[in-house]
């Protein structure tokens, strides 16, 4: 990376991105929290005496105590059960999500090295016509293929200007290198567009995830 | 010399350029044209063969992954129609028959 800043060439920076994957909390999921065994607790209890106060026939007798105090526990228990399966697959949910955040991440940030690669080449092209007046074919063939993997969508309309861009490239590329090197009208500024919707592509990529 | 294939698409080619149902651009150094037209790009390059001492049309057609290229060198049959062709495409490249009737306003 240190060698591109020589040239001068925009280094996204990839940490507000990452960081934003670790501040999503799941305040809006109230079961996740520990304290929901005890709450849940002081429920079974407030309803079991409740029922008690209420039927004193459920604590009449040794047997109906024995029983009563069995049911409670047992419905506690499903709750502690039903509140711990919502836990285990909000958890896996939240995962995966994760998960999927950051492999968005790692291609993104795959998307955003080629980018850079590209606008470095560009940058040699332009270097290459201030100097001698032309530039190199082969410079351009990879400058056209990571511009066209990255502009898929807009290359499908054949009136936009990525479209154009690319065809104007090739234009250059098919011509002798005699007739290169006489110069080339226009050839700076599709450059310097091209490397703009670069970095407009690689700016969303870096800021873009949630 | 023109593909076979490819010589009933070249001669729909003519009028569709001087009929502007195409659009042709002039490309980065002189002589070179393009036109992007749905999913295809045509290339329309004027050389000069300095050994064989005679001028040559080359052309390619590309749609994504198809690129087809060939040449039309100057004294095969075909090149009086790549001249027609090439002097329609400059003319569409360059705009003047949309201008050139306020010539004798």
């Amino acid at each position: 990376m240190s060698s591109n800043g020589g040239l001068g060439i925009p280094q996204p920076n990839l940490m507000p991105a990452l960081q934003s994957q670790a501040k999503r909390t799941p305040s809006h999921q109230w079961y996740l929290s520990r304290l929901i065994h005890a709450a849940t607790l002081a429920v079974t209890l407030v309803v079991w005496f409740w029922l008690i106060f209420t039927f004193p026939d459920l604590w009449s007798n040794p047997s109906t105590r024995f029983s009563t105090v069995c049911n409670g526990a047992t419905v506690y228990g499903l709750l502690v059960t039903i509140v711990e399966l919502l836990r285990t697959q909000s958890a896996a949910a939240l995962a995966a999500e994760s998960a999927e955040g950051a492999t968005v991440a790692v291609n993104n940030l795959n998307a955003v090295k080629e980018i850079s690669e590209c606008q470095m080449l560009i940058d040699v092209a332009l270097t290459g016509i201030e100097r001698d007046g032309a530039v190199n074919p082969s410079h351009l063939v990879k400058i056209t293929r990571i511009y066209g993997a990255e502009f898929q969508n807009e290359l499908a309309d054949d009136g936009s200007v990525h479209r154009k861009n690319i065809a104007y490239l090739e234009s250059y590329s098919s011509a002798s290198a005699k007739v290169r090197a006489s110069g080339a009208t226009q050839l700076n500024g599709r450059l310097i567009s091209m490397s703009e919707h670069l970095a407009a592509s690689a700016s969303n990529k870096t800021t873009g995830i949630r | 010399m023109i593909p076979t294939a490819l010589r009933q698409f070249m001669t729909s080619l003519l009028p569709a350029t001087e009929e502007r149902k195409v659009e042709w651009a002039n490309g980065a150094v002189p002589n070179t044209y393009y036109c992007s037209h749905k999913s295809y790009d045509l290339h329309l390059n004027y050389n000069y063969d300095e050994d064989a001492e005679t001028g040559f049309y080359w052309f390619r057609i590309k749609n994504g992954d198809q690129d087809v290229t060939f040449s039309v060198l100057g004294g095969e049959g075909d090149f009086n129609f790549m001249n027609n062709l090439a002097a329609a495409v400059r003319v569409n490249a360059s705009k003047l028959d949309l201008k050139i009737s306020d010539f004798f306003d």
